[in-house]
């Protein structure tokens, strides 16, 4: 049998997909996780992280070469360590205003 | 198939994607339905894999041929789904048949009962080889079977082809 016999009867069974909306269902699903990650103005584990290593550092310094803790640095690292919350807080208001939105532009 | 279109599918061009989707969507159907003999699971894992494989399409360095990465989510999604039906189906017939209710020429009922006496993994490696042209190398990095399985597989396949051949001619 000639390969291209082989090739013409492979090609002549190929299925055909009965749904209409194959294509759009696809495309549908790819935007909408396009528009969650877009729901996120700041990565929540990379801010914690970072600020989790900026108030270590302060503290390091604080210990080894002023070698004491002084009340104003206490609460400089306090602030520090708390501030990613304030990012949270922003994320938080954002996803709120997005959600809004798009909930509009479907009612109407 | 051409880099801009891939390129153009990572920006989120609908046009690019739906060809993306329609160049392969029958072929993937095809073996998908092979393996699984049911159209609406067939049509699902087809679409879920397409949905995996375009989600992560921004992450494609075009080290391999993109038609392989999909061809291998598609085979591996069919697996998944025969492993949680954790039956093992037979042959079922009529689902093949019902996709083909106008084609009553005779021809095609002989090429059809040819297409039914290969097995799924058969199917695949020989739709793959022949009319997607993919190398023994890369249709043992879509199904993750060696190469030597591979080749005994094609070699089967083409044996039946063959033969139906010599039992149709006088």
């Amino acid at each position: 049998m000639k390969e291209e016999t082989i090739k013409d009867i492979l090609s002549k069974d190929l299925k055909k997909i009965s749904k209409e909306d194959f294509n759009e269902k696809i495309i549908q699903q790819l935007n909408l996780s396009r528009k969650k990650e877009k729901l996120i103005l700041y990565d929540q584990s990379s801010i914690i992280k970072i600020f989790l290593i900026i108030s270590l550092f302060i503290l390091v310094i604080n210990l080894k070469i002023i070698e004491e803790l002084q009340q104003t640095s206490i609460i400089i690292g306090l602030l520090i360590c708390i501030s990613p919350l304030f990012f949270m807080v922003f994320n938080k208001i954002y996803q709120f205003t997005i959600q809004n939105s798009q909930s509009n532009e479907n009612f109407i | 198939m051409s880099k801009e279109l891939i390129e153009k599918a990572k920006d989120g061009n609908i046009q690019a994607l739906n060809e993306l989707i329609d160049n392969h969507k029958e072929l993937a159907y095809s073996i998908a339905l092979k393996h699984l003999k049911n159209k609406n699971d067939a049509e699902d894992v087809v679409q879920n894999s397409f949905i995996i494989v375009l989600k992560s399409i921004k992450k494609f360095r075009n080290e391999s041929k993109f038609s392989t990465w999909l061809y291998r989510i598609i085979y591996h999604e069919c697996l998944k789904e025969l492993k949680s039906r954790n039956t093992i189906i037979e042959y079922i017939p009529q689902f093949i048949e019902a996709e083909n209710e106008e084609t009553y020429i005779e021809e095609e009922i002989n090429i059809q009962s040819l297409l039914k006496t290969l097995k799924p993994n058969e199917y695949s490696v020989i739709t793959l080889f022949y009319l997607e042209e993919k190398s023994i190398e890369e249709i043992a990095k879509i199904t993750s079977l060696s190469k030597v399985n591979i080749k005994v597989l094609l070699h089967r396949a083409r044996h039946k082809m063959k033969q139906f051949d010599k039992d149709k001619s006088p």
